[in-house]
């Protein structure tokens, strides 16, 4: 529960739409009305080629790298 | 024949039950997948297609990034994935690209010399890499996911190979997903390895190859926060250790009051040998009307001092049917590296230090604009085009003399231009 209160304050925290309120909505979420989470742009990343693309443009740029996961491998340069 | 009220019930019911089962095979499992980066689509893609009579799916992507001045990059990227069976995947990858054109060298642009000393601003190269790697995800429960990956790269003078395991197990009649993660890879240079430090003219070569070890953890979790909202919260903490040292970079030496290069040679680069890191992601995809919007941040901190912030928004708006428009903003700010100097005076010799821009304290600000069509033939076509700028500091503190006068930043502008093609059959 603590959990489930301080993931709904996060997303509060960048939606500026009340703790309680989120946290409502969380807990009424039922799997038959997951139709918009189903769909394929819902999906964390949406397009696999244009993430690829991006992480190694910025990763060759920026001194910041990953976050979003791990495995890939590295690319061999510094 | 007329139902009567009960059977109607019944029937509502039985309905209901039939599409709560199939969604709660469908949906979490696609979020479960989705954590992990390298596996975006996973079942989620599949049951979205209408999967069984679709076993395979295709991504395949060409891009052109083109800087002005500057370098240019081609590369293209393929994998295939197939659904073996229901719990089952094999997924394999491709990618080659092609380099070519001037990166700066570390050194100032204004060289007050003539003769030996003198060191181009900016150094030519060319390059081409291939990369493949493998994917293949299986099912230890119904709630609980592995997924296993290799990969190898390769180019002239550098070697890559890594390994990764995550596991993802679903929850909260799967509205919470929680995944962990680790992977290991080796990255290897074979080319003259000169001391480090020592002035570029009379360095002598130390080693013919050298290695890279790298460890990345990672702790996350991806929750249904409502009907329409979906978040994702992501640690990883990486650890490299070994040879981190750009052999192509050097430092520009000057005259301590006038800033004169003279001619003093410049001094080969030095980084540490360890790097810890921390990356803190977080990722909101949000409906909006008929659209979506995605919403991004990125905290990275790590033991050479650089610490930056990014955020990252698409929106993602359907026009007709087949048609969607897609616009991108992100901001990336980063603090210059702990070691990071402009440029050294004669005489000095710290224990680490390298001019590499990327190292400095700079910004970096893009903005973009995607289309995505169904055409009849299937699957969906991309088309983006992305205008990046970097900037970062014209005068450091640490510019002596003349050099003050210089932009000692190399500003950067750059376009991206990549078309993709996905098709599920």
């Amino acid at each position: 529960m603590v959990f489930r209160k301080l993931l709904a304050c996060l997303m509060v925290a960048g939606e500026l739409s009340g703790c309680t309120t989120m946290q409502s909505a969380m807990q009424s979420v039922q799997p038959w009305e997951k139709d918009q989470l189903a769909k394929e742009e819902m999906q964390l990343v949406p397009d696999r080629t244009e993430e690829f693309f991006d992480s190694r443009v910025y990763f060759s740029r920026e001194a910041a790298f990953g976050g979003k996961g791990v495995g890939g491998g590295g690319c061999g340069c510094n | 024949m007329q139902l009567t009220k009960k059977r109607k019930g019944e029937a509502v019911r039985s309905l209901l039950s039939a599409a709560s089962a199939s969604l709660l095979l469908a949906v979490p499992l696609a979020h479960a997948e989705d954590v992990h980066q390298q596996h975006p689509e996973g079942a989620h893609q599949h049951h979205a297609e209408g999967a069984p009579d679709q076993p395979w799916r295709i991504d395949i992507g060409t891009m052109r990034y083109s800087e002005k001045d500057r370098i240019s990059v081609s590369e293209q990227n393929f994998r295939a994935r197939r659904q073996m069976s229901e719990e089952n995947a094999l997924s394999l990858r491709a990618d080659y690209d092609s380099v070519s054109g001037a990166s700066p060298s570390g050194t100032t642009k204004i060289q007050t010399t003539s003769g030996a000393s003198g060191t181009a601003y900016m150094a030519h190269f060319q390059t081409t890499r291939a990369a493949a790697g493998v994917d293949w995800e299986t099912g230890l429960s119904p709630d609980t996911h592995l997924t296993l990956s290799g990969d190898h790269s390769s180019s002239k003078m550098n070697k890559s190979s890594g390994i990764g395991a995550t596991v993802a197990r679903d929850f909260n009649q799967r509205n919470t997903t929680l995944v962990a993660g680790a992977s290991y890879s080796v990255d290897a240079i074979d080319m003259a390895i000169k001391t480090e430090l020592t002035p570029d003219s009379t360095a002598t070569i130390r080693a013919a190859s050298e290695k890279k070890d790298q460890i990345d953890l990672q702790l996350g979790v991806t929750q249904v926060l409502a009907r329409g909202t979906l978040l994702q919260l992501n640690f990883v903490h990486g650890h490299a250790s070994g040879y981190m040292t750009n052999p192509h970079k050097l430092i520009s030496v000057v005259h301590p009051l006038t800033g004169e290069t003279l001619t003093y040679s410049p001094l080969t680069e030095k980084r540490p040998d360890t790097r810890y890191s921390n990356a803190l992601y977080a990722q909101i995809n949000q409906v909006l009307g008929t659209g979506v919007l995605y919403s991004s941040y990125r905290y990275f901190q790590d033991t050479w001092g650089i610490k930056a912030h990014t955020v990252d928004f698409k929106y993602r708006q359907p026009i007709t049917e087949k048609l969607y428009v897609q616009p991108h903003v992100r901001v990336y700010a980063q603090s210059a590296a702990d070691f990071y100097r402009s440029m050294l005076a004669v005489g000095e010799i710290p224990t680490y230090a390298s001019a590499d821009y990327r190292l400095a304290k700079l910004l970096t600000n893009s903005v973009g604009v995607k289309l995505g069509y169904q055409p009849t033939f299937g699957g969906e076509l991309t088309a983006r085009i992305e205008a990046m700028r970097q900037n970062g500091e014209q005068h450091p503190q640490d510019a002596i003399g003349v050099q003050r006068s210089a932009d000692l930043f190399p500003e950067l502008e750059a376009t991206i231009f990549h078309i993709g093609y996905t098709k599920p059959f």
